[in-house]
């Protein structure tokens, strides 16, 4: 075993949830763990310096200069050569693989992305990541010399919660933006308490069974009351009903929630592919014929805009009994 | 000014996918341009409707069957066409493959290379940000909204993050890797069609690329596919019956609780 470095990531003040997860497949992978974080957020900083590492550093970021690939990717490499880990891990999130790809890019190291598990095998590792958008599982292993990149799927791997009473100091360090030819400057926030499909645990998601983009409020309703994030189908998406952002599937994004529940969604196989390995799905549709019934654990044949509210109320009286 | 886009043939999103001897069957399965590279193209011709003057070349690593393909490019409005294609190559890594497109990206003395933000195929992201690494250019990843300012040489853009949209602001040239929603692809017309193959299009060999032959191929390759499989086959679901959706609603409630304990 050896050493990784984790790149964690701060979302607002807080730790996201997969740079716990990190933590847990670093676990599977080296016995000593660097972290790497950026942000201005004290609580971030103070959730990461629990989390059983032997260094951290924060490469903090500036007034205007957020992130820049170029002068990240610079940092990371100052730190590997010196650190000379076995591993470098990133969360596969915006950042997380903009950041692994230029970094493995500028060092020519060895990268697997998006990684869903990680075993043991003949002495070596042997990494899972899907392809095709999981409609086929691949397995692979490096033959580079290390360290390698790897990039983790968020939501698969159990938050690691840290390592009670020993925490490490933060070493600031001051990222040399001037060398960057590209920098992210600012960042235009959306709706807030809204919840990242990526990470979301329940989802609630529409097809061209909703009707139109009006239609889509039962859902965002569901998802205020409820606390799960809304997703939709390439078809809701390419009918202008809703920003692409929320799309799920092959040429969306990848989800993988304990509750998906596809309203109005006939169940196309590269919708399919994007949410198969969510934990349970439902399926609401008036077409009992709809494929997305195959591939569902529980579904019912109902018009989702009666049986979308209905879904509410029961699970917000489920809560006030106490779960 | 010249702008390349870089594209990727990959099976048709559509397609069902089978799995023999631990390996994915690509044999008989439509083959398509990578998705995500027909917003590159579309955000390169847009850059070429306001600057006429400008020249879009495509650029594929990838077998002989890809020429349909870029033909397709061309009928869109693409002005010249480049395929590398070479047995060498098979087994390639993203690193590989971005070492040969730089090579050729490095004769053409563009000012912006777009390419998709990933394969659908194996969703690596890697090789158009190699090529950026390669040339020296700074990229701009999962690009949903790109303004170029040639005159000053300098771009502003913005991508998708979970918490809102990250803004860029930075200098030409640039490696933009398109997002979905960049824009809206066009169609191709009759008479680009008809255009299309009098169009120039190059084949080349790695040979003719100039490449180093031994930092290509599956000689050159940091990671290797041990097998592929196909995933874990859900038991199939089960569709409730009731008489009213109150009864629908109340008795999947009971399960997703009771049964799937996920409420």
């Amino acid at each position: 075993m050896g050493k990784v470095i984790v790149y964690l990531e701060a979302k607002e003040n807080e730790l996201k949830k997969v740079s716990r997860e990190l933590v847990s497949a670093a676990k599977l992978l080296g016995d000593e763990f660097i972290g790497v974080i950026s942000t201005q957020a004290a609580e971030a900083v103070l959730a990461a310096s629990g989390l059983g590492l032997s260094r951290l550093v924060n490469l903090a970021p500036q007034e205007g200069k957020l992130y820049a690939s170029e002068t990240f990717a610079a940092e990371m490499r100052k730190l590997a050569e010196a650190e000379k880990p076995a591993f470098i891990l990133f969360g596969q999130t915006p950042l997380g693989r903009d950041l692994a790809a230029r970094l493995a890019a500028g060092m020519k190291l060895g990268f697997i992305n998006d990684v869903t598990a990680v075993e043991d095998k003949d002495g070596g590792k042997l990494f899972t990541k899907p392809l095709y958008a999981g409609k086929v599982i691949g397995q692979f292993r490096f033959l580079a010399e290390p360290p390698c990149v790897v990039s983790i799927r968020p939501n698969i791997f159990t938050p690691s919660e840290g390592a009670a009473g020993v925490s490490v100091s933060a070493e600031e360090a001051v990222p040399d933006f001037s060398m960057a030819k590209s920098v992210i400057t600012g960042l235009e926030k959306k709706e807030t308490g809204m919840i990242d499909l990526k990470e979301a645990d329940v989802i609630i998601s529409g097809g061209r069974g909703m009707g139109g983009p009006e239609q889509f409020e039962v859902l965002f309703d569901f998802a205020r009351a409820v606390g799960a994030a809304v997703g939709a189908s390439r078809s809701a998406v390419d009918s202008g009903w809703i920003d692409h952002a929320f799309q799920v599937g092959q040429t969306g994004k990848t989800v993988n929630p304990s509750l998906y529940i596809a309203c109005g969604i006939s169940g196309a196989i590269q919708h399919l592919a994007g949410m198969q390995t969510s934990k349970c799905i439902v399926a609401i549709n008036t077409n009992e014929g709809a494929p997305i019934f195959r591939i569902a654990d529980f579904g019912i044949v109902a018009d989702l805009h009666e049986a979308v509210p209905l879904l509410k109320q029961a699970i917000l009286r489920i809560r006030g009994e106490g779960g | 000014m010249n702008i390349v886009v870089i594209a990727k043939q990959v099976p048709d999103t559509e397609a069902r996918l089978t799995v023999a001897n631990e390996k994915v069957q690509l044999e008989g399965v439509n083959m398509v341009i990578n998705p995500f590279d027909e917003y590159g193209l579309e955000e390169a011709l847009r850059i070429k409707d306001s600057l006429p003057e400008t020249k879009v070349y495509v650029l594929m690593v990838g077998p002989e069957s890809a020429r349909k393909d870029l033909v397709n490019c061309l009928a869109l409005g693409a002005d010249e066409a480049i395929l590398v294609t070479d047995e060498a190559a098979a087994g390639s890594d993203p690193h590989a493959i971005a070492r040969v497109l730089a090579e050729e990206i490095k004769k053409l003395e563009s000012t912006v290379v777009f390419a998709g933000k990933q394969g659908v195929d194996y969703d690596w992201g890697l090789a158009a940000i190699a090529v950026a690494e390669l040339l020296g250019w700074p990229h701009v990843g999962v690009c949903k909204k790109f303004k170029p300012d040639f005159t000053a040489s300098t771009f502003t853009a913005a991508a998708e993050s979970d918490e809102g949209d990250f803004i860029y602001s930075g200098t030409l040239p640039v490696v933009v890797t398109a997002e979905k929603g960049l824009n809206e692809p066009r169609y191709a017309s009759l008479k680009g069609i008809m255009g299309a193959k009098k169009k120039p299009f190059a084949q080349r060999n790695l040979a003719d690329v100039g490449a180093d032959a031994t930092q290509v191929g599956g000689c050159a390759a940091t990671v290797e596919q041990v097998r592929a499989f196909p995933p874990p086959e859900k038991p199939p679901g089960r569709v409730i019956q009731a008489e009213t959706v109150e009864e629908l609603v109340a008795e999947l409630v009971r399960v997703l609780r009771e049964e799937a304990k996920v409420l």
